[in-house]
């Protein structure tokens, strides 16, 4: 077992290498847009947004339990900015989107940001917040919460972009029974595994693809950079553990 | 008169609409200038490009372009299309718009330079005078009885003119010949400093008689009335240069030295003329001499020569006519840094050029000059007419100058109000000195332009041009000779006297009348031509020459009355009211010619009979809006304030979905009409409608059908099924509990605890993995009840306080909890850490979790109280699903051993020696039910694969 | 400019102490981040457990209001959820009623939720094809099958099977390694976005 304070001051390595590289892309990639891999998800959640207006319902977006002091924080922050594209453009169409949360502090902070999707269109009078429910404390019973509103109908298009674990097949089959486009992803295995056979690999996000949806929707400098800087992270990673490795096998260090 | 070709009636010639039909007159268009269509008359924009045609009514561009901008080349008259952006507001607003904005323009002239430079906007109503499409010439096409007038050669005639121009008084013959003399301002010749020629219009250099190829004739500078804007009348020479208009001033400068290098020769000049707006004139030759008299007295001569002398100019080659007569070129190659840099420059305006015929008439400074133009056909015909006629031409009568403009004057000159009585402010323009006698040119000069040659000198004018040179004063002509369409630019009485040019126009400096002594004698050095001449304001005999000219032009009634377009009035500098069309007032004085007169109806130009479905275009200045106004409402800001018909906007655009009209009833029948408000709440009602009834769907959705939903029973039938047979089945087992060392080091672990030791036991699961962890929970409790140890049971779970009541109390234990605290531990992972960090002695940490995160919590902040007090042994108890991402955690920090879901849990009891038969059933019912899941997939694996993609879809 | 910038640099002052605190091994930094911080955290997490929950009871009173369908299902939600916090209120979680309620309602529900999971997750593995046919679905079967075929020994040659299953433990375990690290980089530069203030959840996309 390593020296906790060895630990600790890894992990301060790795933040001060990850800040320095973010601004080393951050500048670089200021005036150009890197080449990126395509995730198909995110841009097609607005295109959902336009056909749900058209047949005049809604869109039901689980956002899961990842709760704002928790582990999950970042990975409901990362959903939330992938669903920035689809709250604005629902803002626009006055057509928001029913948004469900299994996680108080999560609640809170998706009713904030589809409120200032209204407020931007100009439109902060339209904001209804009823639009954006808390449906139950723990996952699956959230999960049983948010597939009756799958089941009552007036739900065009289901989004499932969070914190998730097994539960979530319980959203995907209720969309499924009601002929309802299902997609999103999650980042935890668990979750990753109840949605792999049930979407396609273009309605499916896994993974860390998940951070890279905010660079995908607003394809701004700094989202961007920090996926560059993620990928340099990994191949760092990459690096150190083929090096700890080959140097275990020589007999030389290790864990 | 024009026939409406509609309904017939006869409408004058200034009209572009019928009277009686609306219909829009040929002749009577609007060129753009962006794209060439033209465009009625009354059309603010283009029809086809949206360009603006015609500036605010009542609004004229703030910012004066920069001299150093490049004029627009003038490829012939043409119809102002935007506003001359001047430095100063123009006083006397009896002067007609596109004269006001000369004058405007003069401003921007330095002191010392007699710089005419012309604005971009002024030029381009002049530039556009080229007859680019033959099919605009539709004046052929009318019964206009001008279809016929000559047209110079290179410059096609466009099919509209203004109606100022058409306001032109007609000629008789006797005035057509006394306007053929033009008197060539002695101050004229022989200027060193010519103007650009190329700026010039070409129906103006037509008119040059250059004395050599390379030669430029000389003018004299304008006079000072006509540069300044009548404002601020000074007397000094270079303020007066500087109001005067480029074009003018270009007149006054024109060395040959500053020829511009884009002069053109006049066979160029031919394929650039601007068309004129008139029809296409008869192919006339001209003689290489055959300067009109009128303009060949613009050049100068040795000294101002009486009115009697403009006769004989009528005969004067081009070569006499002033330098910036000469080699007036079209435009565009005019090099704005020529004329931007050399004061004395002479850039000729863009109107002024193309007046020479390129094909007969060739400018001596064609070759050098950037202003070498030829004189348009159109006007090169006159100039066979005035060889016939006497030089004296007198004031003729509209229809007689109709006749004489049918052959040889552009429809824009025609219709004159010849009365010189009535002539307001522009009467001193075209006033014509009559002092200068220019009667080598007067056979060469249109009637209609001899008449603007005053016979009589003016009393008391301005200061002009002559006066601010060197050289002597020209004469103003006589009033017999001033064409009807000039004498009816009478100022007010009482500012006769100031108006009448105490000589003519066009005075040359004394360089420029040095120049042109090489020149022919056509014009004089210095000379300037009478008409020109009278335009002076400034000087105080000049004014009064000028005076005297209203005075002869407004008792002239043979000159027509020119009716001001709406378009020209937009171009009335800020401030200034609109053309009066009566009564018509004599200027007197220069007093009243510097103040903001209106131009009287009597004095001045006829007002336009602008039809009524025209006028409800025009913006008013009040803002008002009416009832009927209301359907079009004006705007009230910005670049199109005043104009109507644009999109409405504000309140009757921008409600919300949700707006509430009732509360804003009140406002808005203030503001709009109860029409309007009752289509706005009728919208509203429409707009909420769809929310309130179902809204159909309109694609169709592919449920799961009945296959998918056998599916799931026929699943849940077999998982079921082989549960309760695995629950059911009594003989022996199926499955085995294998142990293996992570369940035994658990065991031991807990096995080595001493009694009284303090455990901590997180329960982390939830109601949902109760059913799997519950048991195993159980067996870890009853192990470390049989061992005698304290329990410290805490959940970061708010339901973890009831789970650990469950399991403590069937085995009646008790949960030692430290004071005052609770079993839930809120705050997740600080929380854990929080409880950790407080001394409790604990012995080891037993975690229970059916959830990841948890666990990670624990074992992490187990690991950092390493810095206060060594970590505690961990045994950690977890469900099948968390497992596999805990495996990790388990495999390399502190942990003594773990217990995986049921399988485990079944080998942990066996270990203890504790083999409990329900457990072997459950063990053998997972075991089935496993095997069913994985038949069932591997059916689904193989009938889809065997469907092919058809099963997909 | 006062609402945008003041919770901008809130929020990056109080990550950068917090993060600080759990590097640095230094006194006030940990007391400031365990004693200060953190229980702010646990304050504001709790009222937005209170606000979330009058939410929660205020969407389903409008259900009940409204012309709508599953009214039913409104009013026995809006009453278990008084019910139970009445009840807690006065017993506490240890009391008898609440015990009931957990072990008699919650349990099997939740319990019986997360096994009609298992139907679903069948039924998802059946359809796999039907979603993607890639080589990754084959495996993605294969791999599960031996997963659900070693979970339990057999009686009989159990090592056989057990070999199988340690070899995909293996696979199975680096893979969740990756994966897991993987997300962690992403939290990592999500984290520091919002600590640099480049992203601003809180206040400002």
């Amino acid at each position: 077992m390593m020296n906790q304070t060895l630990l600790q001051l890894m992990a301060l390595g790795v933040i001060l290498v990850a800040a320095i590289a973010f601004a080393l892309y951050g500048i670089r990639y200021r005036d150009q847009s890197p080449p990126t891999r395509p995730v198909p998800v995110f841009p097609g959640l607005t295109d959902e947004v336009g056909r749900v207006a058209e047949e005049g319902v809604f869109v039901h977006v689980a956002l899961g339990n990842g709760s704002l002091i928790g582990d999950d924080a970042m990975m409901s922050v990362a959903a939330l900015q992938g669903l920035s594209g689809l709250l604005g453009l629902s803002a626009a169409y006055d057509t928001p989107p029913l948004i469900t949360t299994g996680d108080p502090t999560l609640y809170l902070l998706a009713s904030d940001w589809m409120r200032r999707a209204y407020v931007r269109t100009g439109s902060a009078d339209l904001y209804k917040s009823a639009a954006v429910q808390f449906t139950a404390a723990s996952p699956v019973t959230y999960a049983a919460m948010a597939a009756t509103y799958l089941s009552d109908g007036g739900i065009g298009s289901n989004v499932v972009l969070g914190a998730f674990t097994q539960e979530v097949t319980l959203l995907t089959t209720a969309a499924e029974r009601r002929g309802i486009h299902s997609s999103g992803g999650t980042a935890s295995p668990q979750g990753l595994g109840a949605l792999y056979p049930t979407l396609d690999q273009e309605q499916l996000v896994m993974g860390e693809d998940m951070f890279a949806g905010s660079a995908a929707v607003s394809q701004r400098s700094s989202a961007l950079a920090s996926l560059w800087t993620q990928d340099l992270l990994r191949w760092l990673v990459i690096a150190g553990i083929l090096g700890t490795a080959l140097l275990s096998l020589a007999g030389l260090g290790g864990a | 008169m024009v026939r409406c070709p509609k309904c017939g009636k006869m409408n004058q010639d200034s009209s572009r609409f019928c009277n009686q039909c609306g219909t829009t007159l040929p002749q009577t268009r609007t060129r753009c200038p962006q794209c060439g269509l033209m465009n009625p008359i009354g059309n603010a924009f283009c029809s086809r490009c949206n360009t603006r045609l015609h500036d605010s009514e009542f609004q004229l561009p703030e910012q004066p372009k920069p001299p150093e901008e490049t004029p627009v080349g003038v490829k012939g008259i043409s119809l102002p299309t935007l506003p001359v952006a001047g430095d100063g507001t123009l006083e006397t607003t009896e002067l007609p718009d596109w004269l006001l904005e000369l004058t405007e323009q003069s401003l921007e002239t330095p002191a010392d330079a007699l710089e005419p430079t012309l604005e971009e906007p002024f030029l381009d109503w002049l530039s556009d005078l080229e007859d680019d499409t033959a099919g605009e010439v539709a004046g052929d096409a009318t019964g206009r009885s001008t279809a016929d007038a000559p047209v110079p050669d290179g410059v096609a005639p466009s099919a509209t003119m203004p109606d100022w121009f058409d306001a032109l008084p007609e000629e008789d013959e006797e005035a057509g010949a006394a306007e053929a003399e033009v008197e060539t301002p002695s101050s004229l010749a022989g200027v060193d400093d010519e103007p650009a020629l190329d700026e010039l219009p070409d129906w103006l250099l037509a008119t040059a008689t250059p004395t050599s190829p390379g030669d430029v004739p000389s003018f004299t500078p304008w006079p000072e009335w006509l540069s300044k804007n009548a404002e601020e009348p000074t007397p000094g020479q270079e303020e007066t240069e500087q109001e005067l208009p480029g074009w003018l001033l270009q007149s006054a400068e024109a060395p040959p030295s500053h020829a511009s290098p884009a002069a053109h020769s006049a066979e160029e000049d031919a394929g650039r003329v601007v068309p004129l707006p008139f029809p296409e004139p008869e192919e006339e030759p001209v003689s290489e001499t055959s300067a009109p008299d009128w303009l060949a007295a613009l050049y100068p001569a040795e000294e101002p020569e009486p009115q009697e002398a403009v006769e004989s100019q009528a005969g004067q080659t081009a070569s006499s006519l002033p330098d910036w007569l000469m080699g007036i070129s079209e435009e565009e190659e005019v090099e704005p840094q020529a004329a931007a840099t050399e004061p004395e420059a002479e850039t000729v305006p863009d109107w002024l050029m193309g007046i020479y015929d390129d094909e007969e008439v060739e400018p001596p400074a064609a070759a050098t000059e950037p202003g070498a133009e030829t004189v348009p056909d159109w006007l090169m015909g006159i100039y066979d007419d005035e060889e016939a006629e006497p030089p004296d031409v007198a004031p003729s009568t509209e229809p007689e100058a109709e006749a004489v403009l049918g052959e040889d004057i552009p429809d824009w000159f025609a219709d004159i109000d010849g009365k010189v009585e009535e002539a307001g402010p522009l009467a001193a323009i075209f006033t014509v000195e009559p002092e200068e006698e220019e009667p080598a040119l007067e056979a060469d000069i249109p009637d209609w332009l001899a008449g603007i040659m005053v016979e009589e000198p003016v009393p008391a004018q301005p200061q002009t041009f002559e006066q601010e040179t060197e050289s002597g004063q020209a004469d103003v002509p006589a009033t017999d000779d001033i064409p009807d369409w000039l004498k009816g630019m009478t100022p007010p009485d009482d500012e006769a006297a100031a108006l009448e040019p105490a000589q003519s126009a066009f005075v040359p400096s004394e360089t420029l009348s040095e120049a042109s002594e090489d020149e022919a004698p056509a014009l004089e050095a210095g000379e300037i031509p009478d008409w020109i001449e009278g335009l002076s304001p400034t000087a105080p005999g000049a004014v009064e020459e000028e005076a005297a000219f209203f005075d002869r032009v407004s008792g002239d009634e043979s000159l027509v009355r020119a009716e001001v377009p709406s378009w020209l009035q937009g171009l009335r500098p800020p401030g200034t009211g609109p053309l009066p069309s009566l009564p018509e007032v004599a200027y007197t004085d220069k007093d009243q010619l510097d103040a903001d007169i209106p131009l009287p109806q009597e004095g001045g130009l006829v007002r336009a009979e602008i039809p009524d479905w025209v006028q409800q275009y025009r913006p008013s200045a009040d803002g008002e809006v009416g009832e009927e106004s209301f359907l079009e409402p004006s705007e009230t800001d910005g670049p199109l304030a005043g104009l109507r018909g644009m999109l409405p906007s504000g309140p009757l655009m921008d409600m919300p979905a949700d707006f509430e009209p009732v509360s804003l009833a009140a406002k808005l029948d203030a503001v709009y009409p109860e029409s309007i408000v009752a289509q706005a709440q009728l919208w509203q009602r429409l707009l909420e409608q769809p929310r309130s009834v179902p809204r159909p769907v309109a694609q169709h959705r592919v449920r799961s059908g009945r296959g998918q939903q056998a599916m799931r029973w026929i699943v849940a039938v077999v998982l079921l099924a082989v549960t309760a047979l695995g629950l059911l089945w009594g003989e022996a087992p199926l499955s085995q509990a294998l142990s293996r060392p992570h369940i035994e080091r658990f065991s031991r672990a807990i096995d080595a605890l001493q009694t009284g030791d303090t455990v901590i036991v997180a329960v982390e699961y939830g109601p949902a993995e109760a059913g799997e962890m519950t048991p195993l929970a159980r067996a870890v409790v009853q192990h470390l009840a049989d061992r005698n140890v304290q329990i410290t049971m805490v959940s970061t779970l708010p339901e973890g306080a009831g789970l650990i009541h469950g399991l403590l109390e069937p085995q009646a234990l008790v949960n030692h909890l430290a004071a005052g605290k609770a079993a839930y531990l809120p705050g997740s992972s600080s929380g854990v850490a929080q409880f950790l960090s407080e001394p409790a002695e604990a012995k080891m940490l037993i975690v229970l979790a059916g959830r990841a995160e948890r666990l990670r919590w624990w074992v992490e902040q187990n690991n950092a109280q390493s810095a206060t007090s060594p970590p505690l042994p961990v045994n950690v108890g977890v469900n099948a699903a968390t497992a596999p991402l805990m495996m990790p955690y388990l495999e390399t920090l502190p942990v003594v051993g773990w217990v995986v879901g049921l399988p485990d849990l079944a080998a942990y009891q066996e270990f203890r020696g504790l083999t409990s038969g329900a457990l072997n059933s459950q063990l053998d019912a997972l075991m089935l039910a496993h095997w069913a899941a994985l038949a069932l997939l591997l059916f689904g694996l193989f009938y889809y694969l065997a469907l092919g993609k058809k099963g997909a879809s | 400019m006062f609402k945008r910038v003041l919770p901008t640099v809130v929020a990056m002052l109080v990550g950068i102490l917090v993060l600080l605190g759990y590097v640095l091994p230094v006194e006030s930094l940990t007391w400031l981040r365990d004693i200060i911080l953190l229980r702010w955290a646990m304050v504001l997490a709790a009222f937005a457990l209170f606000v979330a929950y009058l939410s929660l009871l205020r969407v389903h009173v409008l259900r009940l209001t409204s012309v709508r369908k599953n009214k039913f299902t409104s009013l026995l939600m809006i009453l278990s959820a008084l019910g139970v916090l009445i009840l807690v209120l006065v017993q506490g979680l240890e009391g008898p009623l609440a015990q009931q309620v957990l072990t008699a309602v919650l349990i099997p529900g939740e319990s019986a939720l997360l096994a009609v999971t298992a139907v679903t997750l069948i039924v998802a593995g059946m359809r796999i094809l039907r979603a993607r046919r890639t080589a990754g679905a084959i495996v993605f079967v294969v791999v599960a099958g031996i997963i659900l075929l070693t979970n339990v020994a057999y009686s009989v040659y159990p090592e056989v099977l057990g070999i199988l299953r340690q070899s995909i433990d293996v696979l199975a375990t680096a893979g969740m390694r990756g994966l897991v690290m993987g997300i962690a980089l992403g939290v990592t530069l999500t984290g520091l976005r919002i600590l640099l203030g480049i992203d601003r959840p809180h206040s400002d996309e």
